[in-house]
């Protein structure tokens, strides 16, 4: 064998434990890397693919009724790339005694034939007969639905009517239904007809291949042009092109990078202090080369292969740990997120990124030692005990007797790798406890919005009803404390100017609560509450989605009727898009005065539910039926559903950080030991005993795994902040508090301590075992 | 009294497997008086320091019976040999081993901790004295590595001495100095032994080795000269 490649062998073979660790380092560095990045990279893909793959409206037109005449035209409009006819009918699906679900019902014109948000069958029938619905898959565990099973209706006005689930399709511009608990079932034109709301197709969906300033242009002129044939057009409204909760993965996927950059660094820090411990015994190696005549090069390329082969391996590897981390952390978020993926294969350009960053990392790690000690004089570098003594004051401290000051000297001797192993350890550790801190924040989070309202049922109504005999109606129920009704409606926003700035996007609920209502959860953090008719007040998840809509606005609510507003407030609260407006703005939207469109309510603890179910089948007595009825824990579980992923992807993010930081921590301890060997030795020449010297291991390792948690702890709390406000502000459009979880400390706490022990107990166990004489030759 | 020694047919080799072990000592006899000066001499490979790693107990031999103060070796368990080590041995090496994050005197102060033989209230006056005696008290706060190769060997004959051991190992003791240093360090291992302590210095340079009472020669793992100065070879 070339002499040169025997010696990188040999080299590789008399450190075994710590080749293994540098592999093991990359390995583990490269398939976090792998999984932030290319988790992030093919749930962006498929959440795009999958959702343009139904074909989105980029337009909705409401109008009377769509007949075909009408629909030809607009499929031959300018800028029109497709157009179908919808109608959405609001209704309750029963799922058990009393319990009643919110159900969309979308009639289609033509299932062999859809062009415009268009559904995949999945399993049974593709195209329901009459009586019969397609389900979508996310709502089957809603609706406790399956093929064959008859689904119980309630329609507004209180007709009760039955439909067979011949289907399973999956549409995937819908919010996920087991999210958002609301079902979705798709039904011919006749059995809209057979549930009596009418064989009537009211919307024009429309496709446009440009983006939303273009399909609002487009739609203006589908307007117009029905406008000009004397049908008149309801509303018009020009959604956000992108997944319903394409805004949530945001933050959720900014996670997601976030912690594959923390990976990378935490990779980098541990392989450079598991390389350069590896390097440390080989100054001696380096003089002898140059003593012998081994030029800069010759040097540089035989520890260029020694990095090879560790990197190699721990590359290619890491990078297959990865891919298979990817589709394993995919599978769950597209099934949450109700994807119907192509493929979760990562792509080439993430896998090139982060397959470059790992092959970087260990190559700066060695290229620094080994061009400092290439550069050093021969007679120097055959001097190198290969652990260097301190040379002047520092690190002078004193604890305890001789030996802890001799344990804690020896845990800052390498301030370099001490430095590193912080880095290490300290992201390990600030990525776990922020992972906890985070999820306790938004779980408070949703608590505390909770706690500000006094209700415990919350419903709206399809239909307005009379307000006082609603109130009353309730107040009269068995469990009920006290009610309040609340003037309620859809109206969209419609800002002005030309074109596609004065198109409205999705219907949003217009709330109205009365003058003194103790029901009211949102925290007013700009402005003020609306007083008169015309003024308003939005939450900031509409402001998130209408970023126009700053203070002083005046736009225009589209309703049953439309009314002019400005925006004189902005309001946090843990809830969905809300609009809140005086009585009167309510009543000229719904054009009539004295109604109710919601009603909030205390009933007595434990029987919400009951009071809930009592009040939706009163509602439907009247002749309304609620668009949303829940209980306050209901809407908690709901809301914490939303967290599911989240609290996968941490869980991933910080079982990496403890298995990469305890590596880091079994690597540093025990290359500590191993580089002591002679000096153990020494000690036990002098008459030390193992266990003194064991104990001496240990107060090193603790030492080490009590700083790093501090770090951790230092980093954690300004992370857990700054990540907990982007994360409150995107995922529950409020000010999250800041909380720090005790149990992440602890668990850190708890990994390191186990590591330590048995990171510093191996090594110092097999120092311990050797023979004194073996021990002093050892070098 | 303390510090005599008895080697009795020691025999000591190396190798894991029977054809390939080389014999490191074979056969070695020899008895050494307390406050003898006892320099050990060979070429290398001779067993000249497998001999002084069985005399101070860092290792064991495979045949035979080393005898210290009446105590056999081989009766004492791997603690209890380091407990006896720590009490009645100092060990001296040729590069120092001093431990670099500790000062000169904690370097004392630890192997006084370790054994615990010393009282401790009585340390941090014995590490002074022995530093004195030593000629290193001024250099007693500073690390290790901020003082000479000779100031670092007279401050590891001051640890060795930190438990009043009965006898002082020292393999190579000058054998990293320039001359002027090794003269300081002999002349402090004579005033060991003129003071009762029982010297084991190995050496291979024959100057140096005249500075010892008794003569020890080895030669491939044999006992090939055992005479006190002066006088001619005993065997």
């Amino acid at each position: 064998m070339n002499p040169r490649a025997a010696k990188v062998l040999g080299d590789l073979k008399e450190s075994p434990l710590r080749s293994l660790l540098v592999v093991l380092a990359i390995l583990l560095g490269t398939a976090a890397m792998t999984v932030g990045v290319g988790t992030r990279a093919v749930i962006q893909r498929e959440m795009r693919s999958s959702y343009d793959a139904g074909r989105p409206a980029a337009a909705i037109l409401t109008v009377d009724a769509v007949d075909e005449r009408l629909l030809g035209d607009v499929r031959r409009q300018a800028g029109v790339a497709a157009a179908d006819s919808r109608r959405l009918v609001r209704a309750r699906a029963q799922v058990g005694a009393g319990d009643w679900r919110p159900l969309l019902i979308y009639g289609v014109r033509d299932f062999a034939d859809m062009r415009v948000s268009k559904v995949r069958p999945l399993s049974g029938a593709s195209v329901p007969r009459e009586g019969e619905a397609l389900v979508e898959r996310s709502a089957l565990p809603v609706l406790k639905a399956r093929v064959g099973e008859t689904l119980r209706l309630r329609l507004a006005g209180g007709r009760v009517a039955t439909l067979r689930v011949a289907g399973v399709v999956v549409d995937p511009a819908q919010a996920p239904g087991n999210m958002d608990n609301v079902g979705y079932i798709y039904v011919t034109p006749a059995t809209l007809a057979l549930l009596g709301q009418g064989a009537r197709l009211d919307e024009v969906r429309i496709a446009v291949d440009g983006d939303r300033r273009q399909a609002g242009q487009v739609a203006e002129a589908v307007a117009a042009m029905a406008k000009a044939q004397n049908r008149p057009v309801l509303r018009v409204e020009v959604p956000v092109r992108e997944h319903p909760h394409a805004q949530h993965m945001k933050a959720v996927l900014l996670l997601l990078t976030l912690f594959g950059g923390l990976a990378l660094v935490l990779s980098g820090a541990l392989t450079a202090n598991v390389i350069t411990g590896l390097l440390a015994r080989q100054v001696r190696q380096i003089g002898v080369l140059k003593a012998i005549g081994a030029r800069t090069g010759q040097i540089c390329g035989l520890y260029g292969a020694l990095t090879a082969l560790l990197a190699g391996p721990g590359v290619v590897l890491g990078l297959a740990l990865g891919v298979l981390g990817v589709q394993a952390m995919s599978r769950p978020i597209s099934l949450e997120l109700n994807l119907n993926p192509d493929s979760l294969a990562v792509p080439p350009d993430a896998l090139l990124l982060v397959a470059a960053f790992a092959v970087i990392v260990p190559a700066l790690a060695v290229a620094l030692p080994i061009r400092r000690a290439v550069g050093r004089p021969v007679r120097e570098l055959l001097q190198d005990p290969g652990l260097s003594a301190p040379d002047a004051t520092p690190w002078r401290w004193r604890i305890g007797d001789r030996r802890t000051t001799l344990a804690l000297r020896n845990t800052v001797r390498r301030p370099g790798r001490l430095a590193l192993t912080m880095i290490a350890l300290g992201l390990g550790g600030a990525a776990l406890m922020t992972c906890a801190n985070l999820y306790a924040s938004l779980v408070r989070g949703v608590d505390q919005a909770l706690a500000g309202r006094a209700d415990s049922v919350e419903v709206r109504l399809a239909k307005p009803l009379p307000a006082e005999a609603f109130r009353a109606r309730i107040a009269a129920l068995p469990g009920v404390q006290s009610v309040e009704v609340w003037g309620a409606t859809l109206a969209a926003i419609q800002l002005p100017g030309d074109g596609a700035a004065r198109l409205g996007t999705n219907p949003y609920a217009v709330l109205a609560p009365p003058p003194g209502s103790r029901m009211v959860g949102a925290r007013l953090v700009d402005g003020r509450w609306p007083r008169r008719r015309g003024e308003i007040v939005i939450n900031r998840n509409i402001l998130s989605l209408e970023p126009a809509l700053g203070q002083g606005q005046a736009v225009l609510l589209s309703g049953g009727r439309s009314v002019p507003v400005h925006v004189v407030g902005l309001v946090e609260e843990v809830s969905e898009p809300h609009i809140y407006a005086a009585a009167s703005t309510v009543d000229a939207l719904v054009g009539q005065g004295g109604l109710a469109g919601a009603s909030r309510l205390v009933a007595r603890p434990g029987e919400e539910a009951r009071v809930s179910a009592a009040v939706e089948d009163l509602a439907a007595e009247m002749g309304s039926l609620p668009s949303y009825a829940a209980t306050r824990q209901a809407f908690r579980q709901t809301l914490t559903e939303h967290f599911a992923i989240l609290l996968t992807m941490l869980s991933v993010a910080a079982a990496a950080a403890i298995a990469v930081g305890g590596l880091g921590l079994a690597a540093t301890a025990s290359l500590n030991v191993l580089e002591r060997r002679r000096e153990i030795g020494v000690l036990r020449a002098l008459g030390a005993r193992r266990a003194t010297l064991r104990m001496i291991l240990l107060a090193e390792g603790a030492l080490i795994a009590l700083a790093s948690s501090l770090a951790a702890v230092l980093v954690a709390l300004p992370l857990s902040a700054h990540i907990g406000l982007i994360l409150g502000r995107r995922q529950l459009f409020t000010t999250l508090p800041f909380v720090v979880e005790p149990a992440g400390l602890l668990i850190w706490l708890g990994v390191v301590t186990i590591v330590t022990l048995a990171a510093c107990w191996g090594a110092a166990d097999r120092a311990l075992k050797l023979p004194v004489r073996d021990v002093l030759a050892y070098e | 009294m303390p510090g005599s020694v008895e080697l009795r047919s020691v025999s000591k080799s190396y190798g894991a497997r029977e054809a390939l072990r080389v014999a490191a000592l074979s056969s070695v006899d020899l008895s050494v008086a307390p406050g003898e000066f006892v320099a050990i001499l060979g070429r290398s490979g001779s067993g000249k320091s497998t001999l002084l790693n069985m005399i101070a107990g860092l290792d064991r031999p495979d045949r035979g019976q080393i005898v210290v103060d009446g105590q056999p070796l081989a009766d004492l368990s791997e603690e209890g040999l380091a407990g006896w080590r720590g009490r009645f041995v100092g060990v001296v090496f040729q590069f120092f081993q001093l431990v670099p994050t500790l000062t000169v005197e904690e370097n004392i102060l630890l192997a006084m901790d370790l054994v615990g033989a010393i009282p401790q209230r009585e340390r941090r006056a014995r590490a002074a004295a022995l530093l004195d005696q030593v000629g290193i008290i001024e250099q007693a706060r500073k690390l290790p590595g901020m003082l000479s190769g000779g100031q670092q060997q007279r401050a590891a004959i001051a640890r060795a001495m930190a438990n009043a051991p009965a006898m002082l190992v020292a393999d190579e003791p000058t054998g990293n100095l320039d001359s002027a240093a090794a003269a300081k360090i002999l002349g402090l291992l004579e005033t060991l032994a003129r003071d009762g302590t029982t010297v084991f210095m190995v050496t291979h340079d024959e100057t140096v080795a005249d500075r010892a009472h008794r003569l020890v020669r080895l030669a491939d793992g044999h006992v090939v000269e055992n005479r006190a100065r002066g006088q001619g070879a005993a065997q």
